[in-house]
């Protein structure tokens, strides 16, 4: 099949050479055929390497052979051998970095190994004879890719080809080296390609999931920077509100309401503890009151949190945090477990506790989450101080507010009361010149005073008369009605004498008794009734009766004359000028 | 005791035991006259002194002229001025007393009431010794007044 169809036949010594030629070609062939079926699968190089040290060897017909496959730039790869004493095999894998440095060095000099490129050295041109086991007659280096180096070493050969030594890399035999090698190199290439791509798929699979890693912990960072910048929000937002509370209930309330909210706690408590007002400001959330806010366990609990806190000196406006504070404020009143607790101190009378309950989660706070807690609840303290300060401030301006309303009312009663001095000063003076003039007017006779005494004196006595049973009529009786008839003495005698009339004496007995007319009857106007009756009843009513007994104060005379008129009798004669009159005359009288 | 306690004794202080002395039985002798206006007036008709138009009137006025005069010597009020007044009624009550004597009229004085002794020298001898206190207390100021009490106050207040 090599010779020219148009060309002469060949001679039968020529056509034994052909056929020999042929059957070496086809030789040639099978053996690539063999060996390309041999290593097509096979993905391992040092299995590649090792197939085709032995496929190989056959056809050359060398005795032993090494076959390396090495990475000249890190001194690294693989030497396989056949035909080789254990022990000489063993010792020729140490000689790794020395065969690289000997048949390699090349790559160096060369800058960039062409790939594929074989370089047939041989035994005498080979600088490393003590490297290679002797009678490695063939030297091939080959070059894989821009990182892996090959080489192959052959002998010794067979007689039958020892005799071909010289010949031995002639152009078949260095055309089927060159072929396998190519084979080799191509399965070399090949399982290498696969190798990196697997190598590239396992740092792929690596990478993915560090990649995968780092979306989770980036996922988790981004979780802890929105749940951070929540809490900021929220702990910004409760600063607004807090900046307007005026009351350390009402800053406690909301704070621990926001607290909550931000860190997802289900429960929690803060204390604010007043030693020297003996006060507790509580606020409780999520759980009941037990108590704390009663003085001594709201004690109880500060100061056990305060020898778990590891604080070893009240300084104001510090906060520490509570060590293990589920066992640490045990017993303390807590109605559930703290996960997480700040002891902080105002002054030294003024501390408190923040403890906070498992989170709604379940999971533990982190300890940047402590560490905003802590925090907080410095802020916390600002404005608990400043609510205190403000009520104290308050307190103080409100007793000064009273206080100046009570000097004002003082300043108003003062000046009424010197307005009321004054009035009475002056009503004082009026009363005391009043008195002093009383005073002088009683040493001395006034008769203003006696024209008072005699009006008041005629007053009331006529007053009295008008309200009295036995009142006196203030004219006499006998001015009222008209006057009897009167007689003189002379003609009275006459008529005693003649007509024997009846001479009454109408004075009292007294006057009677002293002097009367002679033969004269006592009828005075006070006992007229009675003695009307036992004397003068049976005088006949035509008989005269000749009255006397008027002076100058009283007209008895008159008065007896109209009651014996009023008895209808007929001559009732009153003797005027009296006794007087009768005595003058000379008539006679008695005693 | 020296003079000046003697006229102490024998002025101010036997004037306040006139004053009271006096105004005692002026209030005494004026009680029941007020209630037996009647009566009252027959006494001093029986006097025969003063006119018929005025006895009534008389015997209803000099009870509480007597009452009241009596009461504010008691007392103590306008000591002067009250004395002199009763002294006066006490110069009137003689001057009737002396003539009705003078008169023999057979009456009774009427002093306290209308029953009683007959008017003689001695009632006008007590009368006389009534108005000599009345004017001892008009001529002597006496303790124990009731105005005097405003003094002392004022003084004790320190004006």
């Amino acid at each position: 099949m090599y010779a020219d169809a148009g060309g002469p036949a060949p001679s039968p010594d020529e056509g034994q050479a052909l056929r020999l030629e042929l059957e070496r070609k086809r030789l040639s062939l099978r053996v690539l055929l063999e060996t390309a079926q041999e290593l097509s699968g096979i993905l391992q190089p040092s299995k590649i390497m090792e197939t085709f040290l032995l496929m190989a060897m056959g056809p050359i017909g060398a005795m032993r052979g090494v076959a390396v496959l090495a990475r000249p730039t890190v001194c690294e790869g693989l030497i396989l051998s056949r035909g080789l004493p254990a022990a000489e095999a063993a010792a020729l894998e140490q000689r790794l970095p020395g065969i690289c440095d000997a048949y390699f060095s090349y790559r160096d000099m060369d800058g960039v190994f062409p790939a594929s490129k074989v370089r047939v050295i041989r035994r005498d041109q080979a600088g490393g004879d003590d490297l290679l086991p002797r009678g490695m007659d063939i030297l091939l280096c080959f070059s894989v890719d821009e990182e892996h180096c090959g080489l192959l070493a052959l002998g010794p050969l067979l007689a039958g080809s020892q005799a071909q030594a010289d010949a031995a890399l002639d152009a078949d035999v260095s055309s089927l080296l060159h072929s396998l090698l190519h084979l080799l190199i191509g399965a070399l290439r090949g399982a290498l390609a696969v190798n990196s791509i697997r190598q590239l798929s396992v740092d792929l699979g690596r990478k993915n999931e560090r990649l995968t890693e780092a979306l989770a912990s980036s996922q988790t960072a981004q979780r802890g920077l929105d749940r951070r910048v929540h809490q900021l929000a929220t702990v910004g937002e409760l600063a607004g509100e807090m900046a307007h509370l005026r009351d350390v209930q009402g800053i406690l309330d909301r704070f621990l309401l926001t607290m909550l909210g931000a860190f997802s706690v289900g429960c929690g408590l803060v204390l604010v503890l007043d030693r020297a007002a003996r006060g507790v400001d509580l606020a409780v959330r999520g759980a009941p009151d037990t108590g704390l806010s009663g003085f001594a366990a709201a004690d109880a609990l500060v100061y056990k949190a305060f020898a778990a806190s590891g604080a070893r000196s009240v300084d104001p406006l510090t906060v520490a945090p509570v060590s293990s504070p589920a066992i640490s404020l045990t017993g303390c009143g807590l109605a559930f477990e703290g996960c997480c607790a700040m002891y902080f101190v105002l002054d030294r009378e003024v501390q408190g506790v923040l403890v906070l309950g498992p989170t709604l989660s379940g999971e533990a706070l982190q300890d940047e989450d402590a560490q905003m807690v802590r925090a907080q609840v410095g802020t916390l303290l600002g404005y608990v101080q400043g609510a205190r300060r403000l009520a104290t401030i308050t307190a103080l301006n409100e007793g000064l507010l009273r206080q100046n309303e009570e000097l004002t009312r003082t300043i108003t009663e003062l000046t009424e009361a010197r307005q009321t001095i004054a009035l009475l000063e002056r009503a004082g003076a009026r009363v005391r010149s009043f008195m002093q003039a009383e005073g002088q007017r009683s040493r001395r006779f006034s008769w203003l005073d006696c024209g008072v005494i005699l009006v008041a004196a005629v007053l009331l006595g006529f007053l009295f008369n008008l309200a009295s049973p036995n009142r006196v009529p203030l004219a006499p009786e006998h001015l009222l009605r008209s006057p009897a008839p009167a007689i003189t003495a002379q003609k009275a005698r006459e008529l005693e004498q003649s007509e024997g009339a009846l001479i009454v004496d109408a004075r009292p007995q007294a006057f009677y008794d002293q002097q009367r007319v002679r033969g004269a009857a006592n009828l005075t106007p006070a006992l007229f009734d009675m003695i009307y009756l036992m004397r003068f009843a049976k005088v006949p009513l035509s008989t005269p009766i000749i009255v006397y007994g008027g002076n100058i104060s009283r007209r008895w005379d008159e008065d007896v004359a109209a009651r014996l008129l009023a008895r209808d009798h007929e001559r009732v004669l009153v003797l005027e000028d009296g006794l007087s009159a009768w005595i003058a005359r000379g008539y006679p009288v008695e005693p | 005791m020296n003079n000046i306690q003697w006229r102490d004794v024998l002025g101010r202080w036997l004037a306040l035991a006139f004053r009271l002395y006096l105004g005692g039985v002026f209030v005494y002798a004026s009680v029941y006259k007020i209630g037996y206006a009647a009566e009252f007036a027959e006494t001093i008709a029986s006097y025969q002194l003063a006119p018929a138009l005025a006895v009534n009137s008389l015997a209803l006025a000099l009870p509480w002229l007597a009452l009241i005069c009596g009461a504010m010597l008691v007392a103590g009020v306008r000591v002067r001025t009250v004395s002199a007044m009763l002294a006066a009624l006490l110069v009137v009550f003689c001057l009737a007393v002396s003539v009705n004597l003078l008169r023999e009229t057979p009456i009774d004085c009427g002093c306290f009431h209308t029953l009683e002794e007959r008017m003689t020298w001695l009632t006008l001898l007590r009368d006389l010794a009534w108005l000599a206190m009345a004017l001892h207390v008009f001529f002597f100021d006496s303790p124990l007044a009731l105005e005097r009490r405003y003094q002392s106050t004022l003084k004790e207040i320190g004006t």
